[in-house]
């Protein structure tokens, strides 16, 4: 039997979960789940890797469209293989919306860790007239999950 | 004789006869989503409603990367 050296698959899971800080961390006040929301952006904004929190500068505007997006929540956190993964529980849906400026982006946050940035997504540009906009999530395995750490 | 009953369709515009609206569709398809969009549009071509519904196929993954010694 050969030692192999290797990120701890366990250890992705619980990086997802907030079990492990090696610098400074943050006072929880409970054990449960972070609140995460999803906001869009207009295709003339610049949200990269670097983003660091939600900013309201470049989010979509537009007739019942509330700034800061929608709440979401995650399926609990799990691995594959080597990889660990997780995806929002549902679809992020906004219904009977205007938004006029093309939009392709969209934005999940920490709301409870002031507003961290989490993750950035393009699905091309977009506009809605008095419609409905939805983003269905792939499925949640290690392949195609919204977030993974391989 | 009864009028036949023509459905509304809530538009920018109001509420107007279905039968008025040509509405169309539109796929587009990537390696990374599927976008179906819905369109209705008015007799002068004017957008009054406008659904999209994206399906997005792979979300984004970090890789893991060990020091050797």
């Amino acid at each position: 039997m050969a030692n192999t050296q290797a990120l701890c698959t366990s250890a992705k899971v619980e990086l997802l979960n907030g079990i492990h800080a090696m610098g400074t961390s943050v006072v929880r006040a409970g054990t449960g789940a972070d609140t995460f929301k999803a906001a869009l952006y207009l295709a003339s904004a610049t949200i990269t890797a670097a983003t660091t929190a939600y900013s309201a500068t470049n989010e979509v505007s537009g007739t019942g469209y509330t700034a800061g997006g929608v709440t979401f929540s995650w399926i609990a956190p799990s691995s594959t293989g080597t990889t660990a993964f997780s995806t929002p529980s549902a679809s992020f849906a906004w219904t009977t919306v205007t938004l006029a400026t093309a939009f392709d982006c969209v934005l999940t946050y920490n709301s409870t860790q002031s507003n961290k940035a989490f993750s950035a997504h393009t699905f091309g540009s977009t506009t809605i007239t008095a419609g409905n906009f939805s983003l269905t999530m792939p499925t949640n395995d290690s392949s195609t999950a919204l977030v993974r750490l391989a | 004789m009864q009028t036949p009953k023509i459905p509304l369709v809530w538009t920018i515009n109001g509420n107007v006869p279905a039968d008025s609206l040509h509405y169309a569709t539109e796929w587009e398809i990537t390696d990374t989503y599927i976008k179906f969009t819905e369109t209705h549009k008015d007799s002068l071509d004017n957008i009054v409603k406008q659904s999209v519904h994206v399906y997005d196929k792979i979300g984004v993954a970090g890789e893991s990367a060990i020091a050797t010694f």
